[in-house]
């Protein structure tokens, strides 16, 4: 027969010897990561109980000594094992919810956003999962340093498919349509070692948004476009209106006076009466003969020219007034401008003007005939509003006050038209 | 006589006015322009006793600007403004530029003698407000102060930051008043109001 007591009882011996072994090695870790005392007390009583067992075990092998019954051994060996393999499934659960580097790695791979760290050195120590993936595109191979990275993220691999969307910052466009975001930095552990953070953030989403804003933004900056050409035309259209409802005031007296010439006629009306017909005529007929009566409206320097000949002021101009009309305009209103400051200061009889076109520029110098100013001039409520005009097209002034005044605008006046 | 310098920019509305002040047989005209910027060298030729200045007037020149000039320079003389604008900042900018007197052109033309007439014995006349606009389900009188200042400049196309810029206040604060005034009018969007307070002269951009 195999199943002998002394090779069941051997048997026994050497389950119960890999038990205390395995028990030992589980008391080290137990004690190394501080497991509690009571615990600790408890499992090497067993533990000796164990050993003093072995012994008894040994011993009763019917060759050398003390005598055991087979059942009592068995029993003692199984229950011995009751407490190890609890001990055991208890510090397993405990390990899988301790730090260590795989949780890590496991934690990182697992983030939505890319993530990978670099040592001084620029060796990569660990890399998520999208990281990966990203470098791998945008590098056109695997991830070897933090300086091929940098250099790839500075101009993407030729061929890569990647483009970069924001000047400033590190942002790119990736084949499949994910917008990401790269930043950098650097951080120190408490132990002194320094590592390179660099972290990939998924802005897909934000940059689509940004999208849309940009199309509505155009959208928007042409209804403005539209707004401010309306803005321009209101004031007209206004005044379009004006001149209907004048016209029509007009058409409405001399309507009036057909329909009183009319009863007058059709009833017979005594003489008396057509006398004030006949001033109705008179009213609305001189207002029709006043408005025909006007010439053209003279050209703004003619006017100018007139008026300030009426208050004592020749005005000179040796050149050509340019064609573009709001040059033009603005010029004859620095002429006007300095007309009224001349006459009122100066005590000028005489205005001159030099104008000259130089590229596309128009320039005019005015100065004039009167008193030399004893202080030098203050821009005040004209001059200023005129520099304002000015600059407002685009041109620019100059005033100097010694030795004589003058004044000199240049004014962007299109091509030159000679 | 008074001599009277006319400023309107409209030949028609000019003409007309002009024959209407010198049939009255108390006012001659000394002068007629088109162009506000004129007036001064006008006043500078020969004594003038009342001046009715237009507020738009020839190449955007403004009647404000040119009525403070002449203040500046002649403060005895009356100066009358007057205008079909309903702008309501108007009111506030012919004080400003030192007018004695302020006549909306809509009404009766005869009442303009009425208002001359009444300026040349001391008498300033000033109407009440701005005539009330209907813009939406509201009248332009509804509106705050501040919420005509965001109008305008709406009116120029500004943006919010812009208009927030100018105005020294937060972008939401523009915000605020834009929306209630698309509540108050029942619009529904702040580029129909703007047009719409620029169709009925609420709002004259540029002057």
């Amino acid at each position: 027969m195999i199943f002998t007591e002394e090779s069941v009882k051997a048997a026994a011996a050497v389950l119960l010897l890999i038990i205390l072994i395995m028990w030992m090695v589980l008391l080290t870790l137990k004690i190394r990561r501080g497991g509690r005392f009571r615990t600790l007390v408890m499992d090497t009583v067993l533990f000796v109980f164990g050993l003093v067992f072995l012994t008894i075990l040994t011993d009763s092998i019917p060759e050398y000594g003390t005598p055991l019954p087979l059942p009592a051994a068995c029993a003692v060996t199984v229950l011995l094992c009751v407490p190890l393999i609890i001990s055991y499934l208890r510090e397993e659960k405990k390990t899988s919810e301790m730090l260590n580097a795989f949780s890590i790695k496991e934690a990182i791979d697992d983030l939505p956003d890319g993530a990978a760290f670099f040592d001084t050195n620029g060796v990569p120590v660990l890399c998520n999962h999208v990281m990966y993936r990203l470098a791998h595109i945008i590098c056109g191979g695997s991830l070897k340093s933090l300086k091929s990275l940098e250099e790839a993220c500075r101009k993407p691999a030729a061929g890569s498919g990647v483009k970069r969307i924001s000047p400033k910052r590190m942002t790119f466009l990736f084949p499949d349509d994910t917008a990401w975001y790269f930043s950098r930095e650097d951080i120190s552990c408490r132990d002194g070692r320094k590592y390179v953070q660099i972290t990939a953030s998924n802005v897909t989403e934000l940059y689509e948004k940004k999208q849309e804003l940009l199309a509505v933004n155009e959208e928007l900056a042409d209804v403005s476009k539209r707004m401010r050409s309306m803005v321009r035309n209101v004031t007209a259209i206004a005044r379009e209106e004006e001149i209907l409802a004048m016209k029509m005031r007009v058409h409405d007296e001399i309507g009036s006076s057909v329909l009183a010439t009319r009863r007058l006629l059709v009833q017979q009306r005594p003489m008396e009466e057509a006398e004030s017909v006949i001033a109705m005529w008179r009213k609305s007929v001189g207002l029709l003969c006043r408005d025909s009566e006007i010439k053209e409206e003279s050209s703004q320097l003619l006017q100018l020219t007139e008026q300030a000949r009426e208050i004592g002021l020749a005005i000179h101009l040796n050149g050509r007034m340019p064609e573009d009309r709001e040059a033009s305009y603005i010029l004859t209103a620095a002429l006007r401008e300095c007309a009224t400051n001349a006459v009122r200061h100066a005590e000028a009889s005489g205005l001159y003007a030099d104008l000259s076109r130089k590229d596309s520029m128009v320039t005019i110098v005015i100065t004039n005939d009167g008193k030399v100013p004893e202080n030098s001039i203050l821009e005040g409520g004209g001059l200023s509003s005129l520099r304002r005009r000015v600059e407002r097209a685009g041109g620019t002034m100059r005033i100097q006050s010694m030795p004589v005044f003058s004044l000199t605008v240049s004014l962007p006046a299109g091509e030159d038209d000679e | 006589m008074t001599k009277v310098l006319l400023v309107e920019d409209q030949k028609m509305a000019r003409e007309y006015m002009a024959g209407r002040i010198a049939e009255s047989g108390r006012y001659t005209i000394a002068a007629a322009l088109a162009n506000a910027a004129l007036a001064e060298m006008a006043c500078m030729r020969e004594k003038i006793d009342l001046v009715l200045m237009d507020v738009c007037t020839e190449h955007d020149e403004s009647g404000f600007t040119a009525a403070a000039q002449i203040r500046k320079h002649w403060p005895r003389m009356r100066i009358i403004i007057i205008t079909s604008m309903a702008d309501c900042s108007f009111l506030e900018k012919a004080r400003k530029a030192g007018a004695d007197s302020f006549w909306y052109k809509e009404l009766d033309q005869d009442d303009l003698l009425n208002v001359m007439d009444r300026t040349m014995n001391g008498e300033p006349v000033w109407p009440a407000g701005t005539p009330a606009v209907q813009l939406g389900e509201a009248v332009s009188c509804e509106f705050t102060e501040k919420e005509i200042e965001v109008l305008r400049y709406l009116a120029d196309a500004l943006s919010y930051a812009e208009i927030a810029d100018r105005m020294g206040v937060s972008v939401p604060a523009v915000r605020f008043h834009i929306s209630n005034m698309l509540q108050k009018t029942g619009y529904t969007s702040k580029n129909k109001l703007a047009i719409d307070a620029i169709n009925k002269r609420l709002i004259i951009p540029g002057f």
